[in-house]
């Protein structure tokens, strides 16, 4: 095991330390949690068994270890941008929502009488 | 004899339009539209001073959300407090011209339409910036070919809506891309629509203040966005 190896092994572990935290503080659901630690279980087994990469790449018809490492990686990381992107739209949306009701509601307050006549005289 | 529109009410967004909005509101006036609702849309300047000495009606906003925010409380407004038979949305920056109210709302009047789309294009005497034709004329295309309607003015802000139209409408985007949802739910909502002509008048300050390339790029993606995730 080389000192990288050993150094994303600690960070695992200690990655893996704070997921469960969240969960049992009830800041994470199960599903949550459980992707998470498959994550970082991953990086873990990785890290004890780097060859395990090119046996899992070549099974999946990728050349090299590396090449699975980083391309898992990358899918990863755009599923999670993705859901970022998601959930920063929905608070967009909501605060829209708050902003108009609170306009609203304040209008209501002083609303205009319905027109009497035509508009255009 | 020209018919007599009742209870039409004339629809602003406005953002830091302190400058023009006086004149846009006059000009509406003079026309006789009196019913006319401002909403100001968080601006830093007097816009909204402006349109309350004016004696309009007006919704604020305490944040700027963009004109499909802006737009969406108007009509939310509208349709809970007065239920106007038309509603006419009408930009604060001195683009468009009061005279064209009158057309805009003609084909709903007669009722050939639920909703009017002013175009730009379709009228003779608009000038349009050639680096802004090219923009708008490739967003006419992008429509095309992601809503699946053809029209010759996408983006312009002069609209009228029947009750039909603006009850079944929901703005959900609160930028720019709301023109582009406006579209889409004519199509899925099956709303008979029209344009006309309009004439655009731009100033320096519109000219600069409006969308631009990386805008309009922008604009693209977040409507491929609104349809992947939507």
């Amino acid at each position: 095991m080389t000192i990288f190896h050993f150094f994303a092994l600690a960070f695992s572990v200690f990655a893996i330390s704070r997921v469960f935290l969240r969960y049992k503080s009830r800041n994470e659901t199960l599903g949550e949690f459980l992707f998470w630690s498959l994550l970082w279980i991953a990086v873990i087994v990785f890290s004890i068994q780097p060859q395990w990469t090119t046996t899992v790449a070549q099974f999946l018809g990728i050349a090299r270890g590396a090449d699975f490492v980083f391309l898992s990686g990358t899918i990863v990381l755009m599923y999670l941008l993705f859901r970022l992107y998601i959930k920063v739209d929905n608070i967009d949306k909501d605060i829209t929502r708050l902003i108009v009701k609170s306009a609203l509601q304040d209008a209501q307050k002083t609303k205009p009488s319905p027109p009497q006549d035509d508009n255009k005289s | 004899m020209q018919p007599i529109y009742h209870d039409v009410w004339i629809l602003i967004p406005a953002y830091n339009e302190e400058i023009s909005l006086r004149a846009v509101i006059d000009d509406l006036q003079q026309e006789g539209w009196n019913h006319i609702l401002v909403v100001c849309d968080g601006s830093l300047d007097a816009t909204e001073s402006v349109a309350r000495a004016q004696g309009v009606t007006v919704v604020s906003l305490v944040m700027n959300r963009g004109q499909g925010a802006a737009l969406r409380a108007g009509f939310e407004y509208l349709q809970s407090s007065v239920h106007p038979r038309i509603i006419v949305t009408f930009d604060a920056d001195g683009q468009h011209h009061a005279e064209d109210v009158a057309n805009v709302i003609r084909p709903i009047g007669e009722g050939r339409a639920d909703i009017v789309l002013g175009s730009r294009f379709l009228h003779p005497d608009s000038q349009v910036p050639l680096a802004r034709k090219i923009i708008l004329k490739l967003g006419l295309l992008y429509t095309m070919l992601v809503s699946d309607i053809f029209l010759t003015d996408t983006h312009n802000g002069f609209r009228a809506f029947n009750e039909k139209a603006y009850t079944a409408l929901k703005i959900t985007q609160r930028g720019m891309e709301h023109a582009s949802e406006i579209i889409d739910q004519i199509k899925q909502k099956r709303l008979r629509f029209v344009e006309v002509p309009v004439l655009i008048t731009y100033n320096e300050k519109t000219y600069r203040r409006k969308q631009g390339t990386s805008n309009f790029i922008h604009l693209g993606v977040k409507t491929l966005l609104r349809k992947i995730t939507s």
